[in-house]
């Protein structure tokens, strides 16, 4: 199995406080990774780290086997897709033209989007269910409706490894459902991979075979989530108690009422 | 939305059409069939003096200095992530005015007074630039914030020139704060600028695309920001002091033509900059030909005419399209 990102002795912080010391981690081609934490551990400040878009203070990242810093930033962004937390439009665009973006790293400063790039953009509009609405105006797109369009800009980019920051975020449940299952497809067909924060520690379980735990002291813990997701460690993580209710599509969390 | 080639042509029209008008417009007439005459040599000697040394310069300048703000508009906007950004609203053209006005005070006038808006100009791009970045990398909004506040300073100096000078030097400075034409000969540089900026921003417009939606949504897809920002500030202060040398302050244009565009056609750059620079000349040229001709020989600042005609036309295409 070749591996598309890997860590060494990775040390992250932001603002004073430490989110990872001496991370070694192991994104191989075939996994999905969850990465969980209570609000402020530091998710999406790793996840950054780790596409590039801010420094770590020490160790190595390794894409594909090369330092993340030598890769040319368009090529990188050919391998890795990362959908941000929040998109920002302050100027009117189509929903077609937002997607499309996602073909820039494979375009030439010259080149045009062809007839292969459009079928591609509007496929993944039709793969998160947004047929039909390549004209409409992103200001006329209600929140879910805006972050599908996001999340079909990076099925567009066509990367190895998907870096997601909470996907799911304004979806509806049964568009939260359809997206995890687009994306863990995605992740089985070629030699793609996947890591997302998540908040949904279900989603986690049902799409997610590895896990990354981020305390939000500088401990994490990384490994297979079968093993990771238990009551004792997600109550630890969280400082809050969970329930684990089994149902016929596997483990549900919920999280117990406050005493 | 209109198709990009229907849009280009229909706008290569327009400028067309703008300056042909500009051209036969004034107190001496020269007809279409005339002009033709005029280009090919022929015409008689009074014609061609208005012909060649007053009507065409300042038609080719009002056409530069509107492709000039429109075009440093479109970019200033992505460059600050903001579409109520303006060509100005970093103090560049304060700083031309407080240079030129403090020279028209004292007593100069001609080429020294298009010396000074430029110096000022770019005086006001550097401090800007270097006030900026002072602590490492630097984001829209310090970028913002620090020539806002620095054109503020410079409306204050302004204010002040005005209130000491003489009332007979007044009424040149008030057109130049709105801008005006009137003395605007050769347009050969504003030319050059104007090709020169569009060739390269034209180069930088797919990156444009990615960086209007975000600094790391940029990033995250290749697009080399750092170098990015800097650049772009660069080519949209020189488009907008090679404007304000050649017109003063012209409000307007640099504001709502790429504004209008991108509610009429989306917002890929590279549809949106040629279209900014052929709209925005049209509607200076058409601005210009009515300040000269309304109320004729009493001319106005070109200035009052952009946003006379802009004003509504925006109106309209805003509401029409719901916002």
């Amino acid at each position: 199995m070749s591996v598309l990102l890997e860590t060494r002795g990775l040390s992250v912080s932001i603002a004073g406080k430490t989110v990872c010391r001496g991370l070694d981690l192991v994104i191989a081609a075939g996994q999905r990774w969850a990465l969980l934490g209570p609000n402020g551990a530091g998710k999406t400040t790793l996840l950054h780290t780790l596409t590039g878009l801010r420094p770590a203070e020490g160790g190595a990242i390794l894409i594909k086997g090369q330092p993340l810093a030598t890769w040319k930033p368009k090529e990188l962004a050919r391998v890795l897709g990362t959908l941000l937390q929040n998109q920002d439009d302050p100027f009117p665009s189509t929903v077609l033209e937002t997607v499309m973006i996602g073909r820039h790293p494979h375009l030439g400063r010259w080149q045009w989007e062809g007839e292969a790039d459009y079928r591609q953009a509007t496929a993944a509009l039709a793969a998160v269910d947004l047929a039909g609405f390549e004209t409409r105006l992103i200001g006329t797109l209600s929140g879910g409706e805006r972050r599908r369009v996001a999340l079909a800009a990076v099925l567009c980019q066509n990367p190895a490894l998907f870096a997601l920051d909470e996907p799911t975020n304004h979806l509806d449940l049964h568009h939260q459902t359809a997206v995890m299952a687009l994306f863990a497809a995605q992740t089985r067909q070629a030699a793609r991979a996947l890591v997302m924060v998540l908040h949904d520690l279900t989603a986690a379980a049902r799409y997610c075979d590895h896990v990354l735990l981020i305390y939000g002291n500088g401990a994490t813990r990384a490994g297979a989530a079968a093993e990771l997701l238990n009551e004792e460690n997600l109550q630890g993580l969280y400082g809050h108690r969970l329930h684990r209710l089994r149902g016929p599509d596997g483990d549900a969390w919920v999280p117990a009422m406050p005493p | 939305m209109i198709r990009p080639p229907a849009l280009l042509a229909g706008l290569t029209l327009l400028s067309g059409t703008c300056l042909g008008a500009a051209l036969i417009s004034g107190s001496v007439n020269i007809s279409p069939a005339t002009l033709w005459a005029l280009m090919l040599g022929g015409g008689d000697t009074l014609q061609q003096t208005v012909f060649f040394e007053l009507r065409l310069p300042r038609a080719l300048s009002a056409f530069a200095v509107g492709g000039l703000l429109a075009l440093a508009g479109a970019l200033m906007q992505v460059l600050l992530r903001n579409p109520l950004a303006d060509p100005y609203i970093l103090g560049v053209s304060g700083g031309a005015a407080v240079a030129t006005l403090s020279a028209m005070l004292l007593g100069l006038s001609g080429a020294v007074l298009s010396g000074a808006a430029f110096g000022g100009a770019l005086f006001t791009m550097l401090l800007v630039f270097a006030l900026a970045r002072r602590r490492g990398s630097w984001t829209p909004v310090r970028l913002l914030l620090t020539g806002v506040v620095i054109s503020s300073g410079w409306a204050a100096l302004i204010g002040f020139i005005l209130a000491i000078s003489p009332d007979t030097t007044l009424r040149g400075m008030l057109f130049w704060l709105m801008g005006d034409l009137e003395f605007a000969a050769n347009p050969a540089e504003a030319w050059g600028v104007l090709a020169l900026g569009l060739a390269v921003a034209l180069t930088l417009a797919r990156d444009l695309n990615v960086l209007s939606r975000g600094d790391l949504q940029a990033r995250a897809l290749g697009v080399p920001v750092a170098a990015l920002f800097p650049l772009l500030y660069v080519i949209a202060s020189l488009l907008t002091a090679a404007a304000v040398t050649l017109a003063g302050a012209v409000g307007f244009v640099g504001l709502i033509v790429p504004h209008l565009l991108r509610l009429v056609a989306g917002g890929d750059h590279r549809i949106l900059l040629p279209g900014a620079v052929l709209l925005g000349g049209s509607l200076l040229t058409a601005a210009d030909t009515l300040a000269r001709t309304l109320l004729a020989p009493q001319q106005l600042p070109v200035g009052v005419l952009t946003a006379l005609l802009g004003v509504p036309v925006f109106l309209y295409l805003l509401n029409r399209r719901g916002g």
